[in-house]
């Protein structure tokens, strides 16, 4: 057996599962509101006047848009549902969704404190990790546009999409003096929905957490080839929160800076948890085949980027 | 039995939203007692995520109370009277799914209530957290605390003493000097602080487990504490070796206990490493606010 488990690391399994849980409800509530009222509140017509006609440079607004709607990766899931359902083309959705808890004010600012409070080079890291985020989520976005949704997404989102093409959607509309029971209502579906997927991930994340130990990876530091996967790897377990997870990165002396890029990029974009999440949207399948070609795309980018390593961010 | 059966039947749409509105107001009474009770302070950041889980403990205690209020009202997207197939985004109202829903949102949330003791109890899991080993990870705080002044053109380099470290720190009834488990790791990337404490009596709190690694191992001890930057789950344990002549005393793993001895600063595994030489090692209660933030 790899590792014994004692009983004492289950409650302590428990524990960081209630500590995360009690961390993230707050993001999932506020997600899931906002999506209650978007159901409600927001004409499908107005994200088509919204976006640019063309697809390709909507894809690339829509990788900014965290910029300007700054939303965490636990609260972004349900938001994004509710776009989707109400016809926001599905690459554009992608693109924001991989994008905003990377390409946001919080998050940019806490990797550049987390790097600069160690005299390291906190523009560099907070700048290049914005950067390769947006390149790599534009890339995803791009992909998608030749994906047939009947693939991607689950059925009953599938289904909310189908009706709004076929211009059924408007029958569901509500009346305006039960618009915000709609809303709310909504808003409560999407909790529960949302909850049990987190619920889930949280579980799993808190307890690999506890069980796996971190000294495992760093005889994988030496080199890129390996410290790269490493630490994506180690990112996809430990499932921080990417207003957080920089002054972990900062704190892993042993690793390059591409290594700690290719950390704080996959993670916000796919960890354990998002896993889950993303399973109350996409189709199972689908999420793995994100999860695998984020992992390829993600530490290859890394990799490359690392001819510009610099010594100040070791 | 069958007026029961009929009535399962026509408010089925109402029990499910009611089953959901259970779920979310389980997970509200659950924020706001961790909340009200400070048990909160144990897994989260205090300074903002605190009042975070305040605010969604509220808005979901509101959420519940609406919905509750209007759960029988009828609006388009639960009325399910329309002439075309649904295969669209409407509420799930089979009993088996809702049932399931609710079970997963709140056994294992309840289970962890009911079952965490608000800290970690297994010296493996903090083994296998990993001692961290950059000093620099504690920086930020210490140095506000006990580091030495950098020169500056209007100052001039000036030699740092013990002095000057007693105008920060303090003695104990017994002379030691009472630095915290943080601080102590930290002196071991500043070689000015270790010119100073080499050799001074000092005195820490902190929790003990065995030292695994090392040839002198069998006469050490960890003395650590937990760092944590958003939730207890990110927690960093931060440690200095004890050394003893022996072996160390009786402990039970993740125990407190206040040590006191002389500090050493030799050259292990290629860096300098922070060793209290233990003269008195005496079980403590746990302090409150045990988690560093």
């Amino acid at each position: 057996m790899l590792f014994a488990i004692e009983s004492a690391q289950i409650h302590d399994s428990l524990y960081a599962f209630l500590s995360i849980l009690l961390e993230g409800a707050f993001f999932i509530f506020i997600g899931t509101v906002i999506s209650g009222f978007i159901d409600a509140y927001l004409p499908s017509s107005l994200l088509d006047r919204m976006l640019p006609k063309n697809r390709v440079l909507a894809v690339m607004v829509g990788g900014l848009l965290g910029a300007v709607l700054p939303v965490c990766e636990c609260a972004i899931v349900p938001v994004i549902r509710r776009l989707v359902a109400k016809g926001l083309p599905l690459s554009v959705a992608i693109t924001y969704m991989l994008a905003a808890p990377i390409i946001n004010p919080v998050t940019m600012v806490s990797t550049f404190a987390a790097f600069s409070e160690r005299g390291e080079a906190g523009v560099l890291v907070a700048s290049s990790r914005a950067l390769l985020a947006y390149g790599v989520t534009v890339v995803v976005g791009l992909i998608m546009m030749r994906v047939a949704l009947d693939s991607v997404l689950r059925p009953q989102i599938r289904a909310a999409v189908k009706a709004k093409e076929e211009g059924r959607e408007h029958d569901h509309a509500p009346a305006k003096g039960q618009r915000l029971v709609h809303a709310l209502r909504v808003a409560q579906r999407d909790f529960t929905d949302v909850a049990m997927y987190f619920v889930v991930g949280v579980a799993l994340t808190a307890f690999l957490n506890n069980v796996i130990p971190r000294n495992w990876i760093e005889p994988l530091a030496a080199n890129d080839a390996t410290a790269i996967p490493t630490l994506m790897s180690a990112a996809f377990i430990l499932s921080l929160c990417s207003t957080s997870d920089a002054f972990v990165a900062a704190s892993l002396d042993a690793f390059s800076y591409a290594a700690k890029l290719a950390f704080l990029i996959f993670g916000p974009m796919m960890d354990l948890k998002l896993v889950f999440l993303y399973s109350s949207i996409f189709k199972p399948r689908f999420v793995l085949i994100l999860a695998g070609g984020l992992f390829i795309l993600v530490g290859v980018v890394c990799y490359q980027w690392g001819v510009f390593d610099h010594p100040a961010a070791r | 039995m069958n007026d029961f059966l009929q009535d399962l039947r026509l408010y089925r749409t109402e029990i499910c939203r009611f089953l959901g509105i259970v779920g979310m107001l389980i997970w509200a009474v659950v924020l706001l007692w961790f909340y009200v009770t400070g048990r909160v302070d144990s897994y989260i950041r205090p300074e903002y995520l605190r009042s975070l889980s305040l605010l969604a403990g509220l808005g979901l205690l509101a959420l519940s109370v609406f919905n509750l209020r209007h759960l029988k009202s009828q609006e388009a997207d639960g009325c399910c009277d329309h002439d075309h197939d649904h295969d669209h985004d409407h509420e799930d109202t089979s009993y088996a799914g809702n049932g399931a829903l609710l079970g997963v949102m709140v056994i294992p949330l309840l289970v962890a209530v009911c079952v965490s003791q608000d800290r970690f109890l297994s010296a493996a899991t903090i083994r296998n957290k990993g001692f961290s080993q950059d000093t620099k990870s504690v920086a930020s705080r210490v140095e506000k605390e006990i580091a030495v002044p950098q020169a500056s053109e209007e100052k001039e380099i000036f030699e740092y003493t013990l002095a000057d470290l007693e105008k920060v720190v303090q003695r104990s009834p017994e002379g030691n000097l009472m630095l915290t488990v943080d601080q102590l790791f930290y002196t071991a990337g500043d070689a000015e602080l270790q010119r100073v404490l080499k050799g001074q009596s000092v005195e820490a709190v902190g929790q003990v487990i065995p030292e695994t690694e090392g040839k002198d191992s069998n006469s050490r001890l960890r003395l650590f504490i937990l760092m944590v930057s958003c939730c207890a789950a990110d927690a960093q344990p931060v440690s200095v070796a004890l050394q003893f002549q022996g072996k160390p005393p009786e402990h039970k793993d993740m125990q407190w206990f206040k040590v006191s001895g002389t500090m050493l600063y030799p050259m292990e595994n290629g860096q300098k490493q922070a060793i209290i030489k233990v003269a008195k090692m005496e079980p403590t209660k746990e302090p409150a606010g045990d988690l560093l933030y």
